[in-house]
């Protein structure tokens, strides 16, 4: 640990890191017990990773309520195919990528809507965005990750927020990891000319 | 000793991503200059701070997929239609209203009100209501599912296009008052048909929606992926119309 010029990290709030020995075993597990019909396992397997799937898409959909849904259909479609579910990568990976395309085939599904909408009520104005009035250095930060590009932002989030490594992250979105490196680079630089103002 | 670390550097060190030899020299690079420490420091605020809201899905997730979990062939699953979450949608245009469901039920609260106790006999027919402010969400027996917008009526075999005896295949026929929208599985040998009051919208392996309502004539059909036909009843030989992806029409059936 890159100790003493490390800040101070809340580490209560951090799940278990996701490839650790004890969790991979955990993992292992719950998916053979799973495959088994085990539905005990099942819902511990749910619960342990509902609400870090949940915000990923939450923040891909931007709406809590859709994220649910996705979430829902998600665990359905895995229970459903238990028989036949084959985890090849570590569990997190298997199941970021999987919330992901569908998060993904959701918003394709929006922009049919918008477009259908746009067609039946043309001009309609947009629902209005509020303007964020950015008072604390929290906010700050968040904007300033919300004004990140989308792919820039999406590596971002994986990495920092879901405590994905570079690896698992270029797996769960399909590009290499010298992208996500430069990625992460670009979202550093990006941060730091954004949030210069707020460093006293 | 370089005047600044780059920034791809500098994230891979922050998010912990350097080999040791690498990091190392990082860090001589911060121990040498109070700016450079000054730096890293702020930018391990942004970097280690975390999302600034966790996510917390509802215990009704949990209930819903327990449900289905549970009891593979429950019966529909009904929806509280909540105006909140519609916001913004124009309300009273079933068009709109099946591009939404298009998004495949954005939808909230769910409540299982019936199951099926037992599978009923292939030739009963199943029937569906809704009131006003419900949705219906149905996954039909040969794999199709259906939308059903509130004060809507849906009829169906309920061994809808079970195989006979013999090896006839049996049409998918159902039977709508109001407003539905329907996501079929393919199946060419089966067409998959929908009545409503003066037509029939047949299907082969599509999503679309149709909504006939007495008040007013004829139909309206929107269709989200594929094609569908619509004839004037099961007789009519040749369509009268056929739509397809991205198609609405209103149809008035002479």
């Amino acid at each position: 640990m890159r100790g003493s010029l490390a800040g101070p990290r809340s580490e209560s709030s951090r799940a278990a890191a996701p490839t650790s020995a004890p969790v991979v075993a955990r993992d292992r597990e719950w998916v053979d017990r799973v495959r088994a019909g085990d539905v005990q396992a099942f819902e511990a397997l749910f619960r342990a990773y509902k609400n870090d799937l949940g915000a990923f898409v939450a923040s891909c959909l931007r709406s809590h309520e859709d994220a649910e849904e996705v979430i829902q259909e998600l665990f359905l479609h895995l229970w459903q195919q238990r028989r036949v579910w084959a985890v090849a990568v570590p569990l997190n990976v298997y199941l970021f990528r999987a919330a992901r395309n569908r998060a993904i085939s959701w918003l394709r599904h929006e922009r049919v809507e918008a477009a259908v909408r746009e067609r039946v009520a043309p001009g309609q104005p947009p629902s209005s965005d509020e303007v964020a009035r950015v008072t604390e250095l929290e906010d700050a930060i968040e904007q300033a990750v919300s004004a990140l590009p989308e792919r820039c932002r999406e590596v971002f989030r994986l990495n920092r927020y879901h405590h994905l490594r570079y690896a698992e992250v270029a797996e769960i979105m399909g590009i290499s990891v010298k992208t996500v490196e430069v990625q992460m680079g670009r979202a550093l630089a990006t941060l730091r000319v954004r949030l210069a103002g707020w460093r006293d | 000793m370089p005047d600044d670390i780059d920034s791809f550097t500098l994230a891979r060190y922050l998010s912990g991503e350097l080999g040791s030899a690498d990091a190392a020299q990082v860090e001589r690079w911060i121990a040498a200059d109070g700016g450079h420490r000054e730096l890293v420091e702020s930018l391990r605020k942004i970097w280690d701070r975390g999302a600034l809201q966790e996510f917390d899905a509802d215990d009704a997730v949990w209930r819903r997929i327990a449900a289905r979990v549970r009891r593979p062939h429950a019966g529909p699953a009904l929806v509280r239609d909540g105006g909140g979450a519609a916001a913004g949608r124009p309300a009273a245009s079933v068009v709109a209203w099946a591009a939404a469901a298009a998004v495949l039920l954005a939808v909230g609260g769910v409540t299982l009100l019936s199951e099926w106790r037992d599978p009923p006999p292939p030739n009963a027919m199943r029937e569906v209501a809704t009131r006003r402010g419900q949705r219906a969400v149905l996954d039909l027996p040969d794999g199709s599912r259906a939308v059903l917008a509130p004060e809507s009526r849906l009829r169906f075999a309920a061994g809808l296009g079970a195989r006979r005896r013999g090896g006839a295949q049996a049409a998918r026929d159902l039977f709508l008052e109001g407003e539905g929208y329907f996501k079929v599985q393919h199946d060419s040998t089966r067409p998959f048909r929908v009545h409503v009051s003066h037509a029939v919208v047949d299907d082969i392996g599509t999503e679309f929606a149709v909504a006939s309502r007495p008040e007013k004539p004829g139909l309206e059909v929107v269709v989200v992926v594929g094609a569908v036909t619509v004839r004037r009843d099961s007789n009519a030989a040749r369509p009268s119309l056929s739509l397809s992806r991205g198609d609405l029409a209103r149809v008035v059936v002479l």
